[in-house]
């Protein structure tokens, strides 16, 4: 299927999310009407959304599930389908046991020697050795190979991390209207729960 | 735990009407998908309704989910980012900045993984990113995590609007050929 640059663009943009109502509205419904131009969208939705692994879960409040199950009519009816093999119980996410600390803490933003320390430092570190021991997160399931080892890993290491510091550390000074002054915006206290940590950890088996 | 492959069973059963098997579907996922809504919005209660109307999406269109194609979090939280966009940018006349916000969990940077629990999925979009300017990068990034509009980030970065549409499809278009996308 061969679209042009803008229809692509156009795509790309949707999936990251920066287009305006009109044209997100626009897209849907070219979505709609092209299949291709919907795979394409698709297509990109798939390619970001591995982003996500970095965002830290947050519990919604138990209310939500009631609301959700409501709206659906769901436990109304009698029989649901049979279900063959039970659902191994698999442990509530909040319930995760969190791995004893180790002081082994893959901290972000260590400032290289020289380089000028951000005018203000942000509570980048969000979540302290104490409460959450990345080394202990679970490991993948048996079967499947470890990732790739070797130049690429240390690559994608290297590249994350200078997105981070990159997000977390803005080199320039801060002025009225800067990213720095938004970035600050925020509690002045450290306020990575080790609850948040906790779900983290629960759900990284999905590369979460 | 609920590994990718327990998730895309469950979706299986969800998509056949089970009622138990989407509740464990949810308990599974709801934290991740609240926190990556909950950072776009940055309300609680309109993240509250997003989050809903995203699993009442995924409880109707469970049959569609196909694990050839990404994996069951990856497809879950596509719907529940598309659908907070959506929000957010009818929501644009009214700036989300102003509203009584629960700033302090939302508009932090997300925090990193180590590198043993990223996917190789994860690593080749950040090898991608990493090869554009600084600026560029963090511009998608904040795009992708906050939800951010052109015309936020023309204000963010002190930028003109023009430059910005710029940045970004040369941006995508380089992302695009970095990843060897059709």
């Amino acid at each position: 299927m061969n679209y042009s640059e803008d229809h692509i663009a156009l795509a790309a943009e949707y999936a990251l999310g920066t287009l305006n109502a009109e044209e997100r509205a626009l897209v849907e419904t070219m979505m709609i009407v092209d299949h291709g131009f919907k795979e394409v969208v698709e297509a990109w939705d798939r390619k970001l959304s591995p982003l996500h692994q970095m965002v830290v879960p947050i519990e919604p409040p138990a209310h939500l599930w009631g609301n959700i199950s409501a709206v659906l009519g769901l436990g109304k009816t009698e029989a649901a389908p049979p279900v063959e093999e039970p659902q191994p119980e698999s442990p509530p996410v909040q319930e995760a046991p969190v791995a004893a600390a180790a002081p082994v803490s893959p901290v972000p933003g260590e400032a290289s020697p020289g380089e000028p320390e951000a005018v203000v430092d942000t509570p980048v570190t969000v979540t302290s050795a104490d409460q959450f021991d990345y080394t202990r997160l679970p490991s993948p399931p048996e079967n499947v190979a470890p990732v790739a080892t070797g130049s690429d890993v240390a690559d994608a290491e290297q590249a994350a991390r200078g997105l981070l510091r990159t997000l977390r550390r803005p080199a320039i000074p801060a002025r009225p209207n800067s990213l720095l002054n938004w970035t600050l915006r925020t509690s002045p206290t450290p306020h990575r729960l080790s609850r948040s940590a906790r779900a983290a950890a629960n759900l990284s088996s999905d590369g979460l | 735990m609920a590994t990718p492959a327990d998730l895309t069973e469950l979706i299986a059963s969800v998509a056949k009407g089970d009622e138990v098997a989407f509740e464990s579907l949810y308990e599974a996922t709801r934290a991740k998908l609240f926190g990556v809504v909950l950072r776009i919005l940055r309300r609680r209660d309109i993240a509250e309704d997003v989050v809903q109307d995203s699993y009442v999406k995924i409880w109707n269109s469970a049959g569609q989910f196909d694990p050839s194609l990404g994996s069951p979090v990856t497809w879950m939280v596509a719907i529940a980012r598309n659908r907070a966009i959506d929000v957010a940018r009818k929501r644009s006349e009214v700036s989300l900045e102003d509203e009584p916000a629960i700033a302090e969990i939302a508009s932090d940077t997300p925090d990193p993984l180590a590198r043993s629990q990223m996917t190789d999925e994860l690593k080749r979009i950040l090898e991608c990113l990493g090869q554009l300017d600084p600026d560029r990068q963090r511009m998608v990034l904040l795009a992708y995590y906050n939800g951010w509009s052109r015309e936020q980030i023309s204000e963010k970065f002190n930028t003109p609007l023009n430059t910005v549409k710029t940045w970004l499809r040369r941006s995508m278009i380089d992302i695009r050929q970095c990843l060897g996308l059709a």
